[in-house]
Formats: structure tokens, C-alpha cells, sequence
């Protein structure tokens, strides 16, 4: 095994000796310890979750895994009670995966220094199980496979056969539990994510925001006792920490509204929905990408189905659980080339990312594919396994990705790409071959796999096919942001994200727009001045202290910028330096393709409009986090010479007692807190009102008009909803190409459907977005109940017809 | 800290506690599903109500009349009401053919539903001159209303 680890064609970019490494004493974790070092005594190196070194561990491990698969069984059986669900979600997303990292025999070391690999491996043997189960259940006469128990037949058969490959497996394979933190100490940190549910239902129920309010104080006491005690606590520790903080903060989103909170989550549902109620997945999704995706498909019908669990339910709290672990994945991988306390900064950085808590918990699918996306970036540095073995889960994680989100799979295999020609080009500047063949693997795998998947079976890279149309229609369309002074900071500083219009301007706009749309007829009388359109913002409670707002607004972006060019720097010199250590300097390779592909994110308007910027900011952060906080961990040791205090830590302890309150700072900000208490607006995880509780927070009496139209509406109809409004037609009804977003006396054709929500009908306000700006006006009740019939109406929703 | 360090063995008794707040847990989950536990749960403002709301609507939202003829009820204007406020409702409506600014009452009607009940209301006859006019069907004292143009013949 120890031979079979590192082949001489695996990492060609050599770790160099220790020597080199051990410049100052904060350095020595670049590099694991040697490999022999490592298997003596796994215990020294690795803190938590040992490897148990008792041979005798193989058979009752085999005993253990039986059980735990009829536990499975048992608890399916009484899915319907909570208490069954509560256990079936845990147990689902380890045990499968723990049974095929053992048929895989990956050392128990690997997993404990990086635990992610195991609900990575478990989603991935879920939906392997259950897309055999869609695609054999068919052939042998179950035309609704994905129920809980073709599903329970399909998964056991799978986890039985991994039961039997790894029954095998070599002791190292073995985990020794006993390196967990002290359950009470767990058990008390669980609570906080508690406290943030019960605060999200409670705001639910008309309650006050005390709870939650609570809870994100809690988190800020975590964040700030562990970003100051980090050598002082062991990883599994610092884990279980970030851990509660993610889920505490993601769950206080994703748990408020009738159905689910976000934007892209309403379709996601609609489409799981829809899988649910088919209890069949449909591998042809030429017309519709997110149908081709299995995390929003066959994975919640899947866990919906055995763990009795609603799919909504899935949605808003296992998903949000799932990915509750992306931050210790962060900081396990930055820990491979940081100090402790530098990899929770970089970790907790990448936490509190404004898209983290609140736009994470509304995209599923990223929620997922970003999980892979972070375990197969661990696996090229992965100095653990064998090349066997790392190529073995590249083989299982890297199909994962694919299948769970396009876009992350777009982004990542573009890195990759980017990875390859860097280091072709690096080999050819010093004339040595310096190629990672597991950067090649992972990039060769994505292509290969993404071809197979939204090509031959899925038939859904229709995305891609928009994209470069685009690309070869409109251009790059640089800056569409900028101010028109041509101010190049500024516009970059804006970016592509979605800024305001005046609904005269909009007006205009829509004029050119729907010129061509001849298929629209309007009414002869949509011009009349008594129908004239006007805007109609939401009032915003008074900022109590302007300049303080200002400044965490801009400072967050600044914050984020200045990051960024922290890791372009820092990825620079993990490049160009000479006696780089290998692996850290392909997380500087890739870094490299991924702060080119972030740039071109923010500065052209045509590849913001293919994957949002913020999201993509999440994604490169994995890679950017590593080269940034390397170079703030190495900054000390350069200024040490100008430093005049005789403490040869205090520089050190200044950065990071800097960084730590930058990210302190930005996590008040992020999670709405300063909202709370400096007035301004606050966000949904702490009000009921607000522009973003506006948009949505989805009432049950919008979903049931929705509902109503959507079995009424006929193919080739023209159906009107506002941009938000839309979200809840996309929850419950299959309209979505028909779908036009401008309510304007102009835009509304003679014939049609008008879904109208309850910010249309009981605010009468309208939103609507026309080049990536969105206009807020009065919705044209006069108009529109002049011109339609009002057909169906229960307070909160309407639906006009004509 | 102390009960951090790795041990060799299974230490069953480190565990303990985690499997007696487990199964408390487990317990409590059980008594929560329960009436009294859901009580619980809405006391502590932790489970939501089912929304309350009204639906009115056409049984033919397709197949509305372009033209009515007064004297006569329209055809395939049938309505229905939905009561889902969790609660009985007695729900009044009225009929009304509403032109520019004047409205003309042309009948009324109550129903008693009980909760996830639903009833289907004819509408009454149109009384107006002939010209465009705007058949309205409102709740009284609440939001809900229905309503389709057409164009008014004479008998």
C-alpha cells in the first residue's frame, strides 16, 4: 500500500523536503508529516476521528454497518413519525457513504482530515442507487420507481454490495469515533441552530424576531471565541463550530415563507414537486435544464420517499444541513497549507460571503454540486490516498458535480482547464514537466462526463448553446454598469448585479423591446395618460447612522475586492516562486483561471447574465482562500525587519486580529443584524416586511391561486406575472416559456392570463427587470380590471383572463 | 478537554450521555406529533396554522358571456366559493352591473360553509341598458371579488 500511495507520475510538482518548508515555525503545516510517519502514529497527525488500530475492528465493523442497514429499514418502515425522520436524515447521509469509501479503501486518515468526503459520497451513492432503481424499475413493470420502496430495494442492494467489497478492506480503513469533540460540549453548540429555526418559525407565525435575533448572537459569540482560540481548539472542534454557525444562519432563511424562501428555489421545488408526484424521473430534459439536474430531482424524491420527510421539507432543512459542512471543508483543505488559526480565518472568510447564508439555502442544486466541487479540489491535494485511490474518487465525486448543477460544473472544469494550460505552460518556461496528472484527471473527467450527461442523456446543454449565441450576438458587453462617464472603477466596483431603473426609462426600453415582439397586440387604449405608469419603491425605514451603513456597505464589497486581489497576488507568488511547495502551488494555478474567470463575472455583462457573480465568487472562493490567507500568514515574517516591538508575534497577531474583525464586521452586516439596529432595512431571517420579504416570502393563498391558474392555463397561452410573482407560478404550474414579466398597459396583449400576488394585488405594486435593472411601479389594477376579467380571487392573489 | 483525547478502546461511557439526550430528544419528537404536542407547538409559536383564506372563482373562466341579455342570468357565469379559514363561515355576496361610475345592485345571496367546504352560486339575472357593462360579484365585508365584461342586450 505505502509503494502503491505515491507513484512516481502522480504529483510531479515534488514536495519539497522538510528542510525547506521549516523556515519559521508557523510554516511546518504546508506539508503533511511523511508518509510513514503518518501510518505509525495516525493519531499524532491527525486529532480527530483516528484510525482505530485494532485489527479485530474489521468484523465488528461489518456487524456495526449490518445493523446500522437495518436500522435503515426499520426506521423507512415508520418514516411517518418525526422522531423515525430525525434518525433516517443522519443515517442516510453517512453510513452510504462510509460504505463506499470503505469499498474504496480510503484510509480512515484521509476521511478524518477531511470529513467531507463522506455526505459527498453518500448524495453520490443515493443518487447512483436511485437512478438505477428510475431506469431498471420500468423495464420490470414499476412505472413509479422512485417510491420509498423500490428506492429502499434499490438502495439496500447497493449498500449491501459495498458492504461486501469493503468487508475487505484493510484496518486503516477503520475510523475510531472516539476523536469526536465531548458530545456535551456538541450537544450544546447544537442548540444554536435550534434557537435560529424556532426564531424563523416564530417570524412565521407573527412572532417577534427575539429568537432570531438571539441566535445570530450566538453565532458572532462562536465566530469570535473560535477565531481567537483557534490553536487553542482541535479541528473536529473548530469544525463542529463552523458547522452550527453556517446551519444556524442558513436554516434562518431557507425556514421562512409558506413554501420556500429564495428565488431560483421556487422552480427547484416546482421541478421536485413534479418528480414526487410522477415518482418517475424523465432522462430527456432537452427543453428544460433544471429537470436534467438530479440534485432537484430524483435526490429529494428520493429522500422524500424514504425518510417520509415533505420534498419541502427536504428542501428548506436537509439541504441547508448538507451544505451546513462546505465551511469545513473549506477549512480542512486550507489546513493542509495553513496554521490552524490562518485556515478557520480563511474558512469563516468564505462563510460569511454575503451569498453564503442567504442565497445558498435558495439554490439547491449549488447547494450540492458546490459540496463536490469543494471534495474533488480535496482530492488533488489529497497526499493520503493512492493515485488509485484519488483516481477512484474523482471517478465518483467529479459525475456527482456534473449531475447536480451545470454551472458549477461549467466554472469548474473551466479552472481545470485553466489548470492544465497554466501548468503546460509553467512546464514549458522552465523546461521541466510540471504537470498534475490528478488536475488533468479532474478536468478530463468533467468534460468527458458533462458531454455524456447533458449531451447523449440528458440532452440539455441548451444553456450552453444561449451562452455562446450570446457571446456572439451582443459581445462581452463590458461594464454594462458603468455610470456612462466612463469611470472603469466604479463600474467594476458595481459590477454585473442587478441595480434600478425609472419606469420611464423602463418604459422606453420596453417600447424597443416589444417592437419586435409582434406577436404582443396591445389595446388601443394602453397610451391613455389616466393609465400612465409610476414608480413605486417600498419605504425604507431611516438609517439611523447614514455613515455608518455606508461604510459597511462599500466595506464588505471593499473587503471582498481587496480579498480578491490578496489571493490574485498570493496566487502569483505561489506560481512564480522557485521553492514552492508543490501543492500549494497548483492551488495557486488554479487560483489563477479562477480570479480570470471572476473578473470577466463582474466586468462583462454577458457571462453575468450565464452564472450570477456572487456565486461564482462563492465557488473560486475554495481556491482564492488558500493563495489569500497564505500571503496574510506570510506577511509578518517579510515585515519583521521594519517591526520595532521585540514580540515576533505581534505582527501576526495584528493581521489576524484584523481579518478577524473585517469578517466579524461583514457577518453582522450579512446576516442583517446592523439592519436590526441602525435602521435602514433588515433582511427576511429578521422581519416580515422589507423589499426582500416582499419579493420572497410565498403566502399560501398566492400558492393556491397559483395552483388555480396553472391547471387552467392552455399550451400556447400568454401568461403575465411580475418578476416575483412569476416565482410562485414557477413553485406550482409548468408555465414558464409563455411567461412575459411586464404588466404595463403597453406590454399586455389582448388575449391571455394575468397571475397577479399579493404585492400586485394588496400593495399594488409591480417589479420587473429589463437589461439586468429592475423597475418598481404601481401595478395597473385600473387597467388591467378595465381590460380582463378577474376570475379567480382570494385576497391575497388574483388571476385575470380575457 | 479532557475527555477529547483519543482513547484506544470504546469508551461507552463517554457516549452515554449523548444517547440518553438522543433518546430524550427522540421522546420528546414523539410527544410533539401528538394533538397536545402540536398544541404545544402552536402555543410556543413554533407551528404554523393552515392559511386562511377565501377562493372565489368561475367554474368556466374560459367560456365567460360577451354578451348578457337583461332580464336573463348569464350563461356559464356560475361561481364558486372556497372556505379555507380553518373555521364556518356565513359568506354574503353581491351582484352588481357596474357602468363608468354607477353601480346597479342586481341581487344577493348568503351561504353558510364550513371549513374546506365549497358551493357553487348561479348568478343572478342582469338588469341593464343595452351597452358594455361590468359584471361584479363581491364578498361583502371582505376582498374577494369576481368579475367579467360583456355587453348588454336588451330582452
Amino acid at each position: 500500500m505505502i509503494n502503491e500511495r505515491r507513484p512516481a507520475t502522480e504529483t510531479a510538482f515534488d514536495v519539497p523536503p522538510r528542510s525547506a518548508l521549516d523556515r519559521s515555525p508557523t510554516e511546518t503545516v504546508y506539508d503533511l508529516p511523511p508518509r510513514r510517519a503518518l501510518e505509525k502514529s495516525p493519531t499524532e497527525t491527525v486529532p480527530d476521528l483516528p484510525v482505530r488500530p485494532a485489527a479485530q475492528g474489521a468484523r465488528r465493523s461489518l456487524y456495526r454497518y449490518a445493523g446500522l442497514l437495518v436500522a435503515i429499514d426499520v426506521l423507512v418502515v415508520a418514516r411517518d413519525l418525526w422522531a423515525a425522520q430525525i434518525l433516517l436524515v443522519p443515517l442516510l447521509l453517512t453510513v452510504p457513504g462510509l460504505l463506499l469509501l470503505r469499498a474504496l479503501r480510503i484510509p480512515a486518515s484521509a476521511i478524518a482530515a477531511f470529513p467531507l468526503y463522506v455526505p459527498a459520497a453518500s448524495l453520490m451513492t443515493l443518487m447512483g442507487s436511485g437512478l438505477a432503481v428510475n431506469l431498471v424499475g420500468p423495464l420490470v413493470g414499476v412505472d413509479a420507481p422512485l417510491r420509498a420502496v423500490p428506492l429502499l430495494i434499490g438502495l439496500q442492494l447497493c449498500l449491501g454490495a459495498l458492504l461486501l467489497a469493503g468487508a475487505r478492506a484493510p484496518d486503516d480503513t477503520l475510523l475510531d469515533w472516539s476523536g469526536l469533540p465531548s458530545p456535551r460540549w456538541t450537544a450544546l453548540l447544537a442548540l444554536v441552530p435550534l434557537v435560529a429555526a424556532m426564531g424563523a418559525l416564530r417570524l412565521n407565525t407573527g412572532h417577534d424576531s427575539v429568537l432570531a435575533i438571539v441566535s445570530i448572537v450566538l453565532c458572532l459569540l462562536i465566530l469570535t471565541v473560535s477565531t481567537t482560540s483557534a490553536d487553542r481548539l482541535t479541528p473536529a472542534q473548530l469544525s463542529v463550530m463552523l458547522f452550527v454557525v453556517a446551519l444556524a444562519m442558513m436554516w434562518s432563511f431557507s425556514l421562512r415563507s409558506d413554501l420556500v424562501y429564495g428565488f431560483d428555489i421556487a422552480t427547484e421545488y416546482g421541478m421536485s414537486h413534479r418528480t414526487v408526484q410522477a415518482g418517475y424521473w424523465k432522462a430527456d430534459n432537452s427543453t428544460d435544464a433544471y429537470g436534467a439536474m438530479l440534485s432537484i430531482t430524483l435526490l429529494p424524491a428520493q429522500l422524500h420517499a424514504l425518510t417520509g420527510m415533505a420534498d419541502v421539507v427536504v428542501l428548506k432543512l436537509v439541504f441547508p444541513a448538507v451544505f451546513a459542512m462546505f465551511p469545513i471543508g473549506v477549512f480542512r483543505l486550507a489546513h493542509r497549507f495553513l496554521p490552524q488559526r490562518w485556515a478557520f480565518l480563511a474558512a469563516a472568510y468564505t462563510l460569511v460571503q454575503g451569498g453564503v447564508f442567504q442565497q445558498l439555502p435558495a439554490l439547491a442544486r449549488q447547494e450540492i454540486a458546490l459540496l463536490m466541487f469543494l471534495a474533488l479540489i480535496n482530492v488533488v491535494f489529497d497526499d493520503r490516498v493512492s493515485g488509485r485511490q484519488r483516481a477512484l474518487l474523482i471517478a465518483v465525486l467529479t459525475p456527482g458535480m456534473i449531475v447536480s448543477h451545470y454551472s458549477t460544473a461549467y466554472l469548474a472544469v473551466a479552472i481545470f482547464g485553466g489548470g492544465v494550460v497554466l501548468q503546460l505552460a509553467v512546464s514549458a518556461v522552465r523546461r521541466r514537466r510540471a504537470l498534475n496528472l490528478a488536475v488533468l484527471a479532474v478536468f478530463a473527467a468533467g468534460l468527458g462526463s458533462g458531454a455524456l450527461w447533458y449531451g447523449l442523456v440528458t440532452q440539455s446543454a441548451s444553456n450552453l448553446s444561449t451562452f455562446s449565441s450570446s457571446l456572439s450576438t451582443s459581445g462581452l458587453r463590458l461594464l454594462p454598469n458603468t455610470d456612462g462617464k466612463g469611470n472603469l472603477i466604479s463600474g467594476y466596483l458595481k459590477g454585473t448585479e442587478t441595480s434600478g431603473i425609472k419606469v420611464k426609462e423602463y418604459s422606453a426600453r420596453l417600447e424597443e423591446q416589444y417592437a419586435e415582439r409582434t406577436y404582443v397586440v396591445p389595446f388601443e387604449d394602453a397610451g391613455d395618460r389616466e393609465y400612465a405608469l409610476y414608480d413605486k419603491p417600498m419605504a425604507k425605514p431611516p438609517v439611523l447612522v447614514p455613515m455608518l451603513r455606508g461604510i459597511l456597505n462599500t466595506g464588505e464589497l471593499y473587503v471582498q475586492q481587496f480579498g480578491n486581489l490578496l489571493g490574485l497576488l498570493g496566487a502569483l507568488i505561489l506560481v512564480s516562486k522557485r521553492n514552492s511547495p508543490g501543492a500549494i502551488r497548483v492551488i495557486g494555478l488554479l487560483s489563477v483561471p479562477a480570479l480570470t474567470l471572476l473578473a470577466l463575472f463582474r466586468l462583462s455583462g454577458t457571462f453575468a447574465a450565464s452564472y450570477n457573480q456572487g456565486r461564482a465568487q462563492l465557488q473560486a472562493m475554495i481556491l482564492l482562500a488558500v493563495p489569500m490567507f497564505w500571503l496574510l500568514h506570510r506577511l509578518p515574517g517579510r515585515l519583521e525587519r521594519f517591526a520595532r516591538s521585540r514580540d515576533d508575534q505581534f505582527l501576526d497577531r495584528l493581521i489576524r486580529t484584523t481579518a478577524a474583525g473585517a469578517l466579524l464586521t461583514i457577518f453582522l452586516n450579512t446576516t442583517g443584524f446592523v439592519g436590526t439596529f441602525f435602521g435602514g432595512g433588515t433582511s427576511t431571517n429578521l422581519t416580515s416586511s422589507g423589499e426582500d420579504h416582499d419579493r420572497f416570502y410565498i403566502q399560501g393563498p398566492e400558492l393556491a391561486g397559483a395552483e388555480w391558474m396553472g391547471s387552467r392555463v392552455a399550451l400556447k397561452e400568454l401568461v403575465y406575472a411580475d418578476r416575483y410573482g412569476a416565482l410562485r407560478l414557477y413553485a406550482m404550474t409548468q408555465i414558464k416559456d409563455r411567461l412575459i414579466t411586464d404588466i404595463t398597459p403597453r406590454t399586455l396583449h389582448r388575449t391571455g392570463w394575468i397571475y397577479a400576488g399579493r404585492s400586485n394585488t394588496v400593495d399594488e405594486r409591480t417589479r420587473s427587470l429589463v437589461d439586468n435593472r429592475l423597475a418598481v411601479f404601481n401595478f395597473p389594477t385600473a387597467f388591467v380590471q378595465s381590460h380582463y376579467n378577474l376570475v379567480y380571487s382570494n385576497g391575497y392573489s388574483g388571476v385575470y383572463r380575457r | 478537554m479532557s475527555d477529547e483525547q483519543n482513547s484506544p478502546g470504546p469508551d461507552s461511557s463517554r457516549w452515554l450521555p449523548l444517547g440518553a439526550a438522543a433518546g430524550a430528544v427522540l421522546a420528546v419528537t414523539l410527544l410533539l406529533q401528538t394533538g397536545p404536542g402540536g398544541s404545544v407547538l402552536h402555543g410556543l409559536g413554533l407551528a404554523e396554522k393552515p392559511p386562511s383564506f377565501t377562493e372565489m372563482s368561475f367554474l368556466h373562466p374560459r367560456e365567460l358571456p360577451a354578451r348578457i341579455t337583461t332580464g336573463q342570468a348569464p350563461a356559464k357565469a356560475e361561481f364558486e366559493i372556497r372556505n379555507r379559514t380553518g373555521e364556518k363561515q356565513v359568506y354574503r355576496w353581491v351582484a352588481l352591473a357596474v357602468r363608468g361610475r354607477t353601480e346597479v345592485r342586481l341581487g344577493t345571496g348568503s351561504v353558510t360553509l364550513a371549513d374546506g367546504e365549497r358551493t357553487t352560486v348561479k348568478p343572478p339575472a342582469a338588469r341593464c341598458t343595452p351597452g358594455p357593462v361590468h359584471y361584479v360579484i363581491r364578498l361583502e365585508t371582505r376582498r374577494e371579488s369576481l368579475g367579467f365584461h360583456a355587453d348588454c342586450e336588451a330582452a
